[in-house]
C-alpha cells in the first residue's frame, strides 16, 4: 500500500472487517435510498417538463448527485430563467460540501485525483453514514453508502424521465416526514457528550429562526460557525 | 437557442455547468490539500460540525418546505413524534420509519 493519508489516520484494517464496513455502510443506506429513489421520480418528472429529456435528466442525476441542488436548478428554468441563473441556484445549494468534502478528506486515499473522485458520493446521507463519534471517518462505509444511495438517485431519476408518472405522492404516503426522521437516526450517535448536544441544540434554534424568516439554506452555515464555536471553547 | 419561453435554456448547458461547479466544490478538499495535512484542530471541529449540521437538516426537513417561505406546521410534526417514540422504545429503523410515514399519511388524511 502506498503511504497517503488513510494510513496515518487508521492502523490498517483486516479483510474481515473491511467486508462487514462495507456491508455495514450498504445496509445503512437502504432505508434513505427509498425515499431518494422516490425522490428522484420526483425530480425526473421535474426535469421532464423543463424539456430535459432522459439522457440529460439521467446524466445530471450522474455526475452531479446533489438532490437540492439539481432541483433548485430545473426550477429556475421552469420559472422561465437562463441556463446561467440556474447554474448559480444550484451551485450555491451544493457550497455545504466544501465543509463537507474537508472534513472527510483524512479518510480518503491514493492521490488527489482520486480523493477528488471519491469525494463524488459525498451527500448528508453517506457523509453521516460514514462519520464517527470521535469526528473521523470510515472511508468504506462512504463508498458503500454512497453507491447505493447514487444507484436509488439515478435509477429513480430514470424511471421519472421515462415513465407514465405525474410525480410520486410523497404527500399521500407520509414520505416527506421520512428524512427528518432519517436525520435524527443519524444524529443520535453524535450526541454522547454535554458540548455535542449543545452545539447540535443550538444549531437546530438556529434553523428554526432561519426557517421562520425563510432563508433555510443558510443555516448550513450557522452549522459551521457554531462548531467553529465549540471547537474553540474546547480548547 | 430560441429565447422564448421558459424552455429556452439549453439543458445540457445547465447539466455541463452544474457538472464542473459540483465537481470542484465536492473535490476542493483534495484539489486544494494536495498531500498536505489538516491543521490539528481539524478533527476535533468535525466532531462538533456532524451534530451541528444533522441538527440543523433535522429542524429544516421537519418544518421546513419547498413551496412556502417560513415555517410549515403539518402532519410530518406528528410522524416525527410518532417515530421517536418507536425511537426510544428501541424500535428497529425500519419500523421507525413506516411510523413516521404512517402517522403522518394517517394524519393527513383525517385533516
Amino acid at each position: 500500500m502506498t503511504g497517503s493519508g488513510a494510513e496515518r489516520g487508521r492502523p490498517a484494517v483486516p479483510a474481515d472487517a473491511r467486508r462487514a464496513a462495507w456491508v455495514a455502510g450498504a445496509r445503512a443506506a437502504v432505508p434513505f435510498t427509498v425515499a431518494i429513489f422516490a425522490f428522484g421520480i420526483s425530480f425526473g418528472v421535474l426535469a421532464k417538463g423543463a424539456g430535459f429529456d432522459a439522457l440529460a435528466a439521467t446524466s445530471m442525476s450522474g455526475l452531479v448527485f446533489v438532490g437540492s441542488s439539481q432541483f433548485a436548478a430545473v426550477s429556475v428554468i421552469v420559472n422561465g430563467g437562463g441556463w446561467a441563473a440556474a447554474a448559480v441556484a444550484g451551485t450555491l445549494l451544493n457550497l455545504r460540501y466544501l465543509v463537507m468534502g474537508f472534513a472527510i478528506l483524512p479518510a480518503l486515499r491514493g492521490g488527489r485525483a482520486r480523493r477528488a473522485v471519491e469525494s463524488q458520493l459525498v451527500i448528508e446521507e453517506s457523509w453521516a453514514i460514514a462519520s464517527d463519534a470521535d469526528g473521523r471517518f470510515d472511508r468504506v462505509r462512504l463508498l458503500s453508502s454512497g453507491v447505493v444511495l447514487w444507484l436509488g438517485w439515478v435509477l429513480g431519476t430514470l424511471l421519472g424521465a421515462l415513465g407514465p408518472f405525474k410525480a410520486v405522492d410523497i404527500l399521500t404516503y407520509g414520505l416527506d416526514a421520512v428524512s427528518p426522521v432519517l436525520f435524527f437516526l443519524l444524529l443520535a450517535p453524535h450526541l454522547g457528550t454535554a458540548r455535542k448536544r449543545t452545539a447540535a441544540v443550538t444549531a437546530a434554534g438556529c434553523a428554526v429562526l432561519l426557517t421562520a424568516v425563510a432563508v433555510p439554506d443558510t443555516a448550513i452555515a450557522v452549522a459551521c460557525v457554531v462548531a467553529v464555536v465549540w471547537t474553540w471553547r474546547a480548547r | 437557442m430560441d429565447l422564448e419561453g421558459p424552455l429556452s435554456s439549453d439543458p445540457w448547458i445547465v447539466v455541463g455547468a452544474l457538472v464542473v461547479t459540483t465537481f470542484l466544490i465536492k473535490g476542493a478538499g483534495s484539489l486544494v490539500m494536495g498531500d498536505r495535512e489538516l491543521p490539528a484542530w481539524f478533527p476535533r471541529f468535525v466532531e462538533y460540525l456532524t451534530p451541528a449540521l444533522l441538527a440543523v437538516l433535522v429542524v429544516t426537513q421537519l418544518v421546513g418546505s419547498a413551496g412556502a417561505h417560513g415555517m410549515t406546521f403539518d402532519a410530518r410534526i406528528a410522524g416525527f413524534a410518532g417515530a421517536l417514540v418507536a425511537w426510544r422504545l428501541k424500535a428497529p429503523v425500519p419500523l421507525v420509519i413506516l411510523v413516521a410515514a404512517a402517522v403522518t399519511a394517517g394524519v393527513r388524511a383525517l385533516g
